[in-house]
């Protein structure tokens, strides 16, 4: 479902003006339209217990491995044989970089990633997904999900650490910078929103 | 001059590497046409033998392809790239800043947002603090992106750095910027400053939902 939305409460929604600068029959549409964002943005990020479970699982079976592999480096070994276990892990870095067909290529490399959700209020949009130096752009790699039929749209992705720039897209045509982030000129006549990801998650830098 | 030697030749192995990999120099051809790519590439290898960092080039032929941008356009914002990471490359040669290709990078992006050479200069001159450039760089133009004039940007940045205090202080400099700037106080314009650790406020108003953010602080990934 869409609704069109009264542009002064779109201005309320962006900050430009308050509540009280609303005409009075805008008012309660724009105090609910407040509200609306307000609670999504203190929903949590969950994670499904599946994927819990999946984590638990691996973690588990490292730990068990980790008495072979502390016994693999252990200083008595020969030096080739350290060498050899140096070169085999990296190749198995290298490989293990290399981008999947099904998964966004990390943008920069090292660190940490983090989850970090994007939302955007868009009423009338049919599809939104966000594009960025995180998936090289692609406007396929990532859509929005429409939150309980309104005009709240979010999707959270795992980023890895670095800088990264990034914009929606709107029905598959419309680049349009995150209104809530820094932006910057990207070069084509549009803007490009800045996130940056850390180990203590995402900040404006 | 041997470490400008080292920095291309550095800069021509991890070119390689990428392209090896499937980084952005592999993945270029599938996203433009084909006489761009070319254009592209040799601008690779020109900013490699510069000692520049090629992926920026890459990324932003990709950036454009994706936007369907026309072919000149995109080449026009590849070259606008290029120009930007040589002119970063020469302010951190003249501030004698540790030239590395994340600080050139850093620095492009500092141009891009806003900043001229001689602020890049002043801002890189801190890593005889004990603050990185890239980091230094990044943050600044972080404050540009957020609407900082230049000339405040290198102030703010130099009043942490003059303080000491860690790396950690300076990064979060653009968030605090941003909230204080929330709060109808941008310290750009009151010329106090940022205050840490004080807030004449009292508790935290209530913030528009919208200016919150569209990206949110997440948990680590497993």
């Amino acid at each position: 479902m869409t609704q069109a939305m009264h542009e002064l409460v779109k201005r309320l929604l962006d900050g430009e003006i308050g509540l009280e600068d609303l005409p009075l029959d805008l008012q309660a549409e724009g105090g609910a339209a407040l509200e609306r964002l307000g609670q999504f943005d203190r929903a949590p990020v969950t994670l499904s217990p599946a994927l819990e479970a999946r984590v638990m699982r691996e973690v588990r079976a490292l730990a068990r491995r980790r008495p072979l592999w502390r016994w693999f480096v252990a200083p008595v070994l020969p030096p080739w044989a350290v060498l050899a276990a140096m070169a085999a892990t990296a190749v198995l870095v290298v490989s293990l970089r290399r981008p999947s067909p099904t998964r966004p290529a990390p943008a920069q490399r090292g660190g940490d990633s983090v989850y970090v959700r994007f939302v955007l209020y868009a009423p009338a949009a049919r599809q939104v997904s966000v594009a960025g130096s995180f998936n090289r752009w692609d406007p396929q790699a990532a859509p929005l999900a429409r939150m309980d039929g309104g005009g709240v749209w979010s999707v959270t992705l795992p980023l890895p650490a670095g800088q990264h720039q990034y914009a929606f897209v709107v029905d598959g045509k419309n680049w349009i910078p995150d209104p809530a982030a820094p932006a910057v000129d990207d070069g084509f006549g549009r803007r490009n929103s800045v996130v940056a990801v850390g180990a203590s998650g995402a900040r404006v830098l | 001059m041997r470490a400008s030697i080292l920095v291309a030749l550095a800069g021509i192995g991890l070119s390689r590497i990428a392209v090896a990999q499937g980084g952005p120099a592999a993945a270029i051809s599938d996203r433009v046409p084909a006489p761009i790519a070319a254009a592209v590439r040799a601008l690779a290898d020109s900013a490699a033998a510069r000692g520049l960092p090629a992926d920026p080039l890459f990324d932003k032929a990709i950036e454009g392809g994706a936007k369907q941008a026309p072919p000149d356009r995109i080449l026009a914002a590849v070259r606008q790239v290029y120009g930007q990471l040589g002119i970063a490359a020469e302010g951190l040669r003249s501030a004698h800043a540790t030239i590395t290709p994340d600080a050139i990078e850093a620095g492009a992006f500092a141009l891009n947002a806003g900043l001229s050479q001689q602020d890049l200069q002043r801002i890189a001159r801190a890593e005889a603090g004990h603050y990185p450039s890239a980091v230094a760089l990044r943050v600044a133009g972080s404050l540009a992106a957020i609407g900082v004039p230049p000339k405040d940007v290198v102030s703010l940045v130099d009043g942490v750095m003059t303080r000491g205090g860690p790396v950690a202080d300076l990064q979060s400099l653009p968030g605090e910027v941003q909230a204080q700037a929330a709060r109808g106080k941008p310290p750009w314009v009151s010329g106090q400053g940022i205050t840490h650790g004080s807030d004449d406020d009292g508790p935290d108003r209530p913030q528009n939902p919208n200016r919150m953010g569209h990206e949110r602080r997440g948990s680590r990934h497993p």
